[in-house]
């Protein structure tokens, strides 16, 4: 009986083994996509730009190294229907079988991002090997174009913005998104959504004013001639924005810090504001968040938000000589810091109900929390309301440090 | 057919008894292991953010179901339920009760290795036919039926506090995702809504009846009923607490459409750069716990069967039901239709076992009572 | 000539008969039945020295047997003649010499003449420490053959054998397969009443009894059960008993207790040894202590003691006689080294194959550019490299220790190095390789080890086969079947499962003052093993109130 069973056993066991071991994929038979960008094209098709790592390039060994010289990784296009079938596609000219288990990172071209990426959303969340992870840009022009940029700190274009995407804690000029929030974003009433805008870096750029705010992002680039041989560099230029599915409008950098700041994710960054007392020069701080913003709504006949907002301010260059490092010149430039911070709060904010109409702060959750059912909710359709209602914003700054050094240093002379 | 007393069955069953933690942790996982299904998400889908509550409710609802079959086993102590529903009722009727069992155990038992299967399938075996998994499965099952309920809830305990961990660090996890307001409203749908969705789903925690099969086992009989009571406590509060925070980390519209949102929660856990993507490492989490309870059912599908035939030794049946279990797993022919037929329409039914049997039982009993005491 | 000779030397051609062969033909189980010796000859001496002379004379083969001397002499006193038999090389002559031959020969003065010859021989004349009288032929041959001499004296049918038992041995030496760095470095060694005495030494117990029993047919080994009386249970004892006394017939020749041990424990096929064999007496006598059995045999070093739990894979002697937090840091370390050497091969099979994902990029890129370069799937080269593994340790051990280093060499070089250059392996195998076998080394036990080696194959396999699913799947069914072992009627996974809240040395060990009972699953007899307060000078540090849950009286 004993030996019956096990013969049994083994034969059942060797003739289901004999079809091989469905899943098993061998390491060097993938080809793992670091980046995927996606464009529209005129007839609803979507370009698909798949940006696959090289090992032997990427990969650091003993013998070899990383040798530098060429793309690190292999891009390549391909246009379908649907994402998959892209891939499929891309498997008849690459050897390597496409897969997205080491994605880190979606382009979205501007092309879809106006149409409204409702028709593609689904694809993006449904497939297993599509992670909420992902890293999500919004890409000015084609992201095909974008893609061909070639990191020069990094052998590996797609850990190059990743780590861009965390340095953003230090400066809060462009948020973070993954999939993950895109799509909580996405498929709530409290909140419309947003993504970082990416745009080709061209190094002779000025630098942007903070008081004139407006379109000053993705003007560059256009002028001058494409270069097909140099590779395409790139830089985040603020924040895409979305009513619904598709992209209405954009942030610059300064105004992306005032979204970080209502939305709480804003850490650190640097602040220049004009002298006070001398309007040719200007003082620079290092502001960091003290308390968390707060929202306080109530409803009157039209929806009524108290926004306050708490920051710790620390002096870092001074341009001439006034010693503002005693207790009253901090008291003198704190309310100083804290109007012109207002101001910029009150433009943003006011800009989003006007221009986008879209509530990309997140207003809407401090109005459902006082809802009791998701019907009521519902029916609120706070999305109509928010261009009306009333927003009053209250800055709290603190001087709290002046660095190392008291009085700014000045010649005898 | 012939009834077995409490003699019999214990000089069959070889004298190995379940100690009173162990039988917890079983009951525990028992009751947990749908979390790793699409539980989280037919919450939602009911009560948008309170879906929590619905658990919550249907856990209390549960308790007082439960109070019925604790005090049947605390007034006919070393009988199981079959055996009680045989010496109230009667033996056709008995038998009857026993069928009735054998028909529920049977449903959960495919229904859950089809869902767990497919989960596997779904989320990290996309290529595997489900037969293979599901062998594998059966050939744990078959394994830990014929070598007796003891082993499983020793394996239980053995594992318990490492599962516990694993839920703990998951829940732990999320938390830089999650988002306490996204709870709110706090009623969700209406509280009519809400109750109505936690009474007929009181299913959720049905398995409870399995203390009734195994309560015999138990060493310390006195704490039969608490074990129950504590175990149903535990799962009550897993339950509802992996739910809230599956609605916190994704807001109400997503979870109801996340398929298995565990998973989704497990593929979210990032610590720095090191440690992303690491939702391979809750396959063991999963796979233990759907095991035990898979175990644990398997073993109430042979037992009542066994029981109702007057089937002494149950250990030759157990190759056959598992090959039933695995041909009935495959009837619905989709994963929807799994989903669909488990959590709306058979789950309906459930309650009506595990709690109305027992209920109905318990009535009879009290009425045997009146008539002995006015009759003597 | 000579060429002819050689042609036929090399080609055979005349007949191709054997050298020699055992005949099948020559060879009828039925014409030649086994004989038995003891119908031939009866159970008891007779009290003519003659005839005695010619039954032992018959049994042990003499003359051809040149093994046995038997030495006549007349003893002078008594005015009878006796004789002296031996096995020459197992008794020690000049105990002979001295103490058995003198005195009887020269120094017996005197008239003693009576009719018992024997008694007198016993109380007056035969100066041995350790002397028995029978007239049993079964204890006259086991005496002889243990490596005593009997003395027959013509008119009495009792023989009285003198333990003069001395041949070469090894002496005692530090145990070579389970040293430690801090605890005795006394091992066991091949001479039974060396053993005994090394436990004795432990436990200055007047209740520490030694049953000897023999076993085997032909070996008529010595074994020796050791408990002490008023601790172990005396079901288990007899439980213990009845084992062995029914296998000591059934059997020709049990000589290891690694023998004995398939024959009385209760899974015999299982994968999981089920009883501890040591060569440290302070094992032992721990076990003893605890209520154990232990068991000793001739000509084996080492011990058994039953039954045992899944301690078997995780405690070591050492863990004991360090301090509390000492002792817990290798025991942690050890648990985790057991996972790493049950898990870590296959764990790499089952990320690289199945869920790439969980590698970082840059490593995943890494080992990608490695493999390029190999021929082999992953699992080929696991496995390969395994079983070289396995070649290496099992040639280290039974290697010529001249050539033993060499063998490091030439092992790490090949295995290392140079299947790497040669891409038959890739870099990062080598380490896990490596990194599992030094863990696999950390189990304090030598059969445990090999539950461990050969279930990291079965675990590769499965890994290969179905990924972290089927890791997880051997780990449950793992896990199931160490559940329903039983040791003696004691559960393996005992003090887990079932739980006894009171025996805290599981995976940690608990404090040395903080253990008041004796393991509850043995059901000793004296269950209080110390006080509760344990330290009685320090005040401050009372033992924590070991909670005993009043419900868990069994």
């Amino acid at each position: 009986m004993g030996k019956k069973l096990f013969l049994t056993i083994v034969l059942i066991v060797f003739t289901i083994s004999a079809e091989g071991c469905w899943d098993r994929k061998e390491l060097e038979s993938m080809g793992l996509i670091q980046a995927l960008g996606l464009d529209l094209e005129e007839d609803k098709q979507i370009t698909v730009t798949a940006m696959i790592a090289i090992p032997s390039k990427l990969g650091a060994t003993a013998e070899g190294g990383g040798s530098s010289e060429g793309p690190g990784v292999l891009l390549i296009s391909m246009k379908a229907p649907s994402i998959y079938e892209a891939f499929n596609l891309m498997n008849t000219t690459v050897n390597l079988e496409v897969t997205l288990l080491q994605n880190q990172v979606l382009f979205i071209g501007e092309d879809m991002a106006k149409f409204g990426i409702s028709r593609w959303i689904d694809n993006l969340i449904r497939f297993r090997e599509m992670r909420r992870t992902l890293l999500i840009f919004i890409c000015k022009g084609k992201a095909a174009n974008l893609m061909k940029m070639q990191p020069k700190l990094d052998l590996n274009p797609a850990e190059h913005f990743r780590d861009l995407v965390m340095i953003s804690k230090r400066s809060g000029m462009f948020p973070m998104t993954n999939l993950h929030d895109f799509m909580r974003r996405y498929e709530s009433l409290t909140q419309e959504n947003y993504a970082p805008l990416l745009t080709e870096f061209k190094p002779q750029e000025i630098t942007e004013e903070p008081s004139q705010g407006g379109e000053s992002s993705g003007d560059e680039g256009e002028a001058k001639k494409p270069e097909e041989k140099k590779p395409v560099e790139i830089r985040i230029a603020g924040t895409a924005v979305f009513k619904g599915d598709r992209v209405v409008g954009h942030l610059d950098l300064y105004e992306t810090q005032v979204l970080q700041i209502i939305t709480n994710r804003f850490r650190e960054a640097f602040l220049t504001l004009p002298d006070p007392l001398d309007k040719n020069t200007k003082i620079a701080f290092r502001l960091t968040t003290a308390k968390p913003t707060r929202i306080k709504f109530t409803q009157k006949e039209i929806p009524h938000f108290t926004v306050d907002v708490w920051m710790e301010a620390s002096i870092v260059s001074i341009q001439n000589v006034i010693d503002y490092t005693t207790p009253a010149m901090e008291n003198f430039l704190r309310q100083k810091i804290a109007s012109a911070l207002k101001h910029r709060i009150e433009k943003v904010i006011h800009k989003a109900q006007t221009d986008f109409q879209a509530d990309i702060f997140g207003f809407g959750q401090k109005v459902r929390n006082t809802m009791l059912t998701t019907t009521d909710w519902e029916r609120y359709r706070w999305p109509k309301k928010f261009p009306k209602a009333n927003v009053s914003v209250n800055m709290h700054v603190y001087i709290r440090r002046v660095g190392v050094q008291f009085q700014p240093p000045k010649t005898q002379k | 057919m012939h009834q077995t007393g409490t003699k019999e069955m214990m000089m069959m069953k070889n004298d190995m008894m379940i100690g009173h933690r162990e039988a917890l942790t079983l009951l525990v996982t028992l009751m947990s292991g749908q979390v790793f299904l699409s539980m989280p998400r037919n919450m939602a889908l009911l009560g948008d953010t309170a879906g929590w509550l619905i658990v919550l409710l249907s856990g209390i609802f549960s308790l007082i179901g439960y109070y019925f079959l604790a005090s049947l086993l605390k007034e006919y102590p070393g009988l199981d339920i079959l055996q009680i529903s045989q010496s109230l009722c009667g033996k056709y009727l008995g038998t009857l009760f026993s069928i009735i069992f054998f028909l529920f155990f049977l449903s959960i038992s495919s229904l859950m290795l089809r869902q767990f299967a497919e989960s596997f399938i779904i989320s990290i075996l996309p290529n595997t036919p489900i037969s293979i998994v599901c062998f594998f499965f059966l050939f744990l099952l078959v394994y830990g039926a014929i070598q007796g309920i003891e082993t499983l809830t020793r394996v239980a305990w053995f594992f318990g506090p490492y599962l516990l961990l694993a839920f703990i660090v998951t829940i732990g996890f999320s938390m830089p995702y999650a988002d306490l307001q996204l709870l709110l409203p706090i009623l969700g749908k209406g509280p009519l809504t809400l109750l109505k969705h936690s009474v007929f789903h009181i299913s959720l925690f049905s398995n409870v009846i399995l203390l009734g099969v195994i309560a015999p086992k138990i060493r310390e009989q006195d704490k039969v009923s608490r074990i129950g009571l504590y175990s149903l406590i535990l799962a009550i509060v897993i339950n509802t607490l992996v739910t809230a925070t599956v609605l916190i980390t994704f807001n109400y519209t997503s979870t109801s459409k996340l398929v298995f949102p565990i998973f989704q929660l497990t593929r979210l856990i990032t610590l720095g750069e090191f440690i992303q993507r690491t939702e391979a490492i809750f396959v063991f989490l999963w796979f233990f716990t759907a095991a035990i309870l898979m175990g644990g059912m398997f073993y109430g599908t042979v037992i009542s069967f066994s029981h109702s035939f007057g089937i002494t030794n149950y250990r030759p049946l157990v190759f056959a039901m598992a090959i039933l279990i695995f041909t009935i797993s495959l009837f619905p022919s989709s994963m929807t239709e799994t989903v669909d037929l488990d959590a709306f329409i058979v789950s309906k039914y459930y309650p009506l076992v595990t709690f109305g049997i027992p209920l109905l039982l318990w009535i009879v009993s009290r009425l045997k009572k009146k008539g002995i005491n006015t009759n003597g | 000539m000579k060429k002819t000779n050689i042609f036929r030397r090399l080609f055979q051609l005349t007949s191709k008969k054997p050298k020699f062969s055992l005949n099948a033909d020559s060879f009828d189980p039925s014409q030649n039945p086994p004989v038995d010796s003891e119908n031939e000859t009866g159970e008891y001496l007779t009290a003519n020295l003659a005839h005695n002379r010619k039954i032992l004379e018959s049994i042990f083969g003499l003359p051809v047997n040149k093994d046995v001397v038997i030495r006549d002499f007349t003893i002078a006193s008594l005015k009878k003649k006796a004789l002296l038999i031996y096995i020459d090389g197992l008794s020690d002559r000049n105990t002979q010499n001295f103490a058995v031959l003198q005195p009887l020969m020269l120094l017996s003065r005197g008239r003693l003449e009576t009719d018992e010859p024997i008694d007198i021989a016993y109380e007056r004349l035969v100066p041995g420490q350790q002397v028995e009288k029978s007239k049993k032929l079964e204890d006259v041959i086991n005496g002889i053959l243990d490596g005593s001499t009997a003395l027959l004296i013509d008119g009495s049918d009792e023989a009285i054998i003198i333990d003069t038992k001395g041949w070469e041995h090894r002496g005692v030496d530090r145990p070579t397969n389970e040293p430690v760095v801090r605890g005795p470095q006394e091992g066991f060694n091949e001479t039974f009443r060396a053993n005994t005495a090394s436990i004795r030494r432990y436990i200055k117990d007047p209740k520490l009894i030694t049953e000897i029993m023999r076993i085997g047919k032909r070996s008529r080994t010595l074994l020796a059960l050791l408990y002490i009386k008023d601790i172990a249970n005396p079901r288990l004892v007899k439980e213990v008993k009845r084992r062995i006394e029914s296998i000591s017939q059934t059997t020709d020749y049990i000589v290891e207790t690694g023998s004995l041990e398939e024959f009385i424990e209760d899974h015999p096929r299982s994968l999981v040894p089920q009883m501890l064999s040591t060569e440290r007496p302070d094992r032992v006598a721990a076990h003893l202590r605890e209520g154990y059995v232990a068991i000793v045999m001739a000509n084996s070093p080492f011990a058994l003691v039953l039954p045992t739990n899944f301690s078997i894979f995780l405690h070591a002697a050492e863990d004991y006689y360090l301090r509390w937090p000492f002792g817990n840091f290798i025991r942690l370390l050890r648990s985790i080294s057991i996972f790493i050497a049950l898990l870590l091969p296959s764990f790499y099979i089952a990320v690289v194959n199945y869920h790439q994902e969980m590698i970082p990029t840059d490593l995943m890129l890494a080992m990608t550019a490695a493999r390029e370069a190999v021929p082999f799937p992953a699992l080929v080269e696991i496995l390969f490299m395994e079983f070289s593994f396995e070649l290496i340790r099992e040639a280290g051990v039974r290697v010529p220790s001249i050539i033993g280093p060499t063998i490091g060499i030439v092992g790490a070089l090949i295995l290392g190095q140079a299947a790497v250059s040669a891409s038959i392996v890739s870099p990062i195998l080598i380490i896990i390789i490596a990194i599992t076998a030094l863990a696999s080394f950390v189990v304090p036990n030598y059969n445990a080890t090999f539950t461990i080696r050969i279930l990291r194959f079965l675990f590769i396999i499965l890994a290969g086969f179905l990924g972290f699913f089927g890791v997880s799947f051997g780990v449950f069914l793992m896990t199931l079947h160490i559940a329903n072992l039983n040791s003696f009627g004691i559960p393996f996974l005992t003090p887990i499962a079932p739980y006894h809240p009171e025996n805290k040395d599981r995976v940690i060990r608990p404090r040395a003052y903080d253990q008041p009972n004796r393991p509850v699953f043995l059901r000793p007899l004296d269950w209080i093993l110390q006080k509760d307060i344990s330290r009685p000078w320090d005040n401050s540090d009372a033992s924590d109130g070991n909670e005993r849950d009043d419900d868990d009286e069994e």
